[in-house]
């Protein structure tokens, strides 16, 4: 039987659809001042995709959780108009076939993945795996894009970043790490007058985390990915123990090396000068972050229309500074509605956390929610200022496709866990 | 119709998609936030007395359940147990998210589930046997209506 809930969520995953085909509408006449039906196609094979995805997610039995398709499709189907927008067909065309292939994985996870908790067995492989293709790239990296950073691995024509995948694996591994020692690692404890401490042993995940997040901040330089590997895990730690006590030793631990790197390592100066004052620099290290301001600012409330800016000349505009981008052509508001999106997304996200059985689900579900979250707000807070701008991807929203299948992989994992949370209530 | 208007029709048009979406979305996680509200934990579960050791309760009783739920000897409780073996204040039941938790208020006979002593607040299933002092109570899930 359907309910009137399943069609309100089919009309959602319409109105995505609509969206994106307007907004492809909107950006024909803009450019050639006439009609065509040919550039529309991508939007309506994007609505059927997902509109069969959901289908398909209903009838596997994973839709117990039905808001966040099309939440996630709102957002994919703007940078799918964005990469249309900024890259022309070729790009559009390109970023059209990894949705695909994303929708094809969440699908796909929700079809064969019957039980979430299997990942837990393997754990161990799945970080090592992780590492291992991360190190691959320190060898036989490729850098398309000419960013100076050989992030990519390559098989054939075939290009995706490890970096993305590792993401998903590491929140798989530490998921079922601190299931399986967080009874130890919540009661354990050792007095030194009136504090209590837990016992060294148990503090040295925390610490190797530090350490390896000190590491990717100084040889890597990317504070972005420092913040997200060790915010991830602080707020995985904090849901298996629930001492804050963990929370607070974690960010005042990573408060004081992101300090220290700053007062005595010159590179990481250098980006937190431009951060604190672009303008003095604004031809150099402050320049991206400069024309991603002006480029906001120009778009006012409503923005200047789709194809009506200017947003080339911000550098990286589709891909770390698709906000800018985005706030230029669809103003204060689209960016606001981005956030709200955005909101959304990790309420569910939660929400499936807090409604999960077993201690493994929730922590996977936190660990994975929290990987958007972090994100998000990483590169939306670099590009507006508020925080040092990193290059990383605004989930989603970004042109890319590790990024762009990772992600999908993530929703796919949720729908799962979240239908797993249904079965027992 | 000129195409100049076509242009800002379409502009004005998908942002208001945009909303109109967001609102939608809004609504419906409105109402799973009212669904999952702590008054539905009535129908969520209650407690089965099966060892008594207080005056006020024997065994079989059935307790009801609300979203929060403090049990101790004090009368403010909202589980008011009269017994010496258990503190004014001694535990806290509360359903959050979906589940039971069992979080002991700092009693001086300690709260045991299975047998356990509950340190934090702990997760409580269906069946689960919870001791305050020499009472022993159930979980249960609530009839089916």
């Amino acid at each position: 039987m359907i309910k009137i809930r399943d069609l309100a969520i089919a009309g959602l995953i319409a109105q995505a659809g609509l969206l994106v085909i307007a907004g492809l509408a909107l950006l024909t006449l803009v450019r050639d001042g006439a009609w065509a039906v040919e550039p529309l196609v991508p939007g309506l094979i994007f609505a059927a995709l997902l509109l069969s995805a959901q289908v398909v997610i209903w009838v596997s039995g994973c839709g117990a959780e039905d808001l966040l398709l099309p939440v996630v499709g709102v957002l994919t189907g703007l940078g799918l108009l964005i990469a249309y927008r900024l890259g022309g067909q070729d790009l559009g065309d390109r970023q059209l076939i990894w949705t695909v292939m994303g929708i094809v994985i969440t699908v796909g996870i929700c079809v064969f993945l019957k039980d979430v908790t299997q990942l837990r067995r393997h754990k161990y492989s799945w970080a090592v795996l992780g590492l291992f293709l991360v190190a691959l790239t320190f060898a036989l990296g490729r850098d398309p894009n000419g960013s100076g950073a050989r992030l990519w691995l390559g098989i054939g024509p075939l290009q995706f970043q490890p970096s993305e995948f590792l993401k998903i694996m590491l929140v798989i591994f530490f998921a079922g790490y601190l299931e399986e020692n967080r009874e130890i690692m919540a009661r354990g404890r050792i007095s030194i007058g009136f504090l209590k401490l837990p016992p060294l042993a148990h503090v040295l995940p925390l610490a190797v985390m530090w350490l390896l997040s000190m590491l990717v901040l100084l040889v890597q330089r990317d504070f972005g990915a420092a913040l997200l590997f060790f915010g991830v895990f602080l707020a995985m730690l904090y849901v298996a123990t629930a001492r804050l006590s963990y929370l607070l030793a974690g960010s005042v631990a990573f408060l004081a090396g992101a300090i220290a790197a700053y007062r005595w390592v010159s590179v990481v100066q250098l980006r937190m000068e431009a951060w604190l004052d672009p303008w003095s620099q604004a031809s150099g290290h402050g320049y991206q972050t400069i024309q991603g301001l002006i480029s906001m600012a120009s778009g006012g409330i409503l923005g200047n229309g789709l194809g009506m800016g200017r947003p080339d000349f911000v550098p990286a505009s589709f891909t770390d500074l698709v906000l800018a981008a985005l706030g230029e052509e669809f103003g204060l508001l689209g960016t606001m509605a981005v956030l709200i999106a955005y909101l959304f997304l990790v309420h569910r996200g939660y929400r499936i956390a807090l409604g999960a059985s077993r201690p493994f689900d929730r922590l996977l579900a936190t660990g994975l929610t929290t990987v958007l979250a972090v994100q998000s707000m990483i590169i939306m807070g670099g590009t507006l200022r508020l925080l040092p701008l990193t290059g990383i991807a605004l989930p989603f929203l970004t042109y890319g496709g590790s990024s762009l299948v990772t992600n999908f992989a993530i929703v796919g994992l949720l729908l799962r866990i979240a239908a797993r949370g249904a079965d027992r209530a | 119709m000129s195409l100049n208007i076509l242009i800002l029709l379409l502009r004005m048009g998908v942002i208001a998609l945009l909303f109109l979406f967001l609102i939608e979305v809004f609504l419906l996680i409105r109402r799973d936030l009212r669904r999952a509200s702590p008054q539905r934990a009535e129908r969520s579960g209650r407690l089965r007395v099966v060892e008594s050791g207080a005056s006020n309760l024997s065994k079989g009783d059935s307790l009801p359940l609300l979203g929060v739920n403090s049990l101790g000897r004090s009368p403010a409780s909202s589980l008011p147990v009269f017994d010496d073996s258990i503190s004014g204040e001694h535990l806290l039941l509360s359903y959050d998210g979906g589940m039971w938790k069992a979080e002991d208020l700092g009693s001086t006979n300690g709260t045991y589930v299975n047998g356990h002593k509950v340190e934090k607040a702990s997760i409580l299933t269906y069946g689960d046997i919870i001791q305050v002092g020499r009472t022993k109570l159930r979980l249960e899930r609530p009839p089916v209506d």
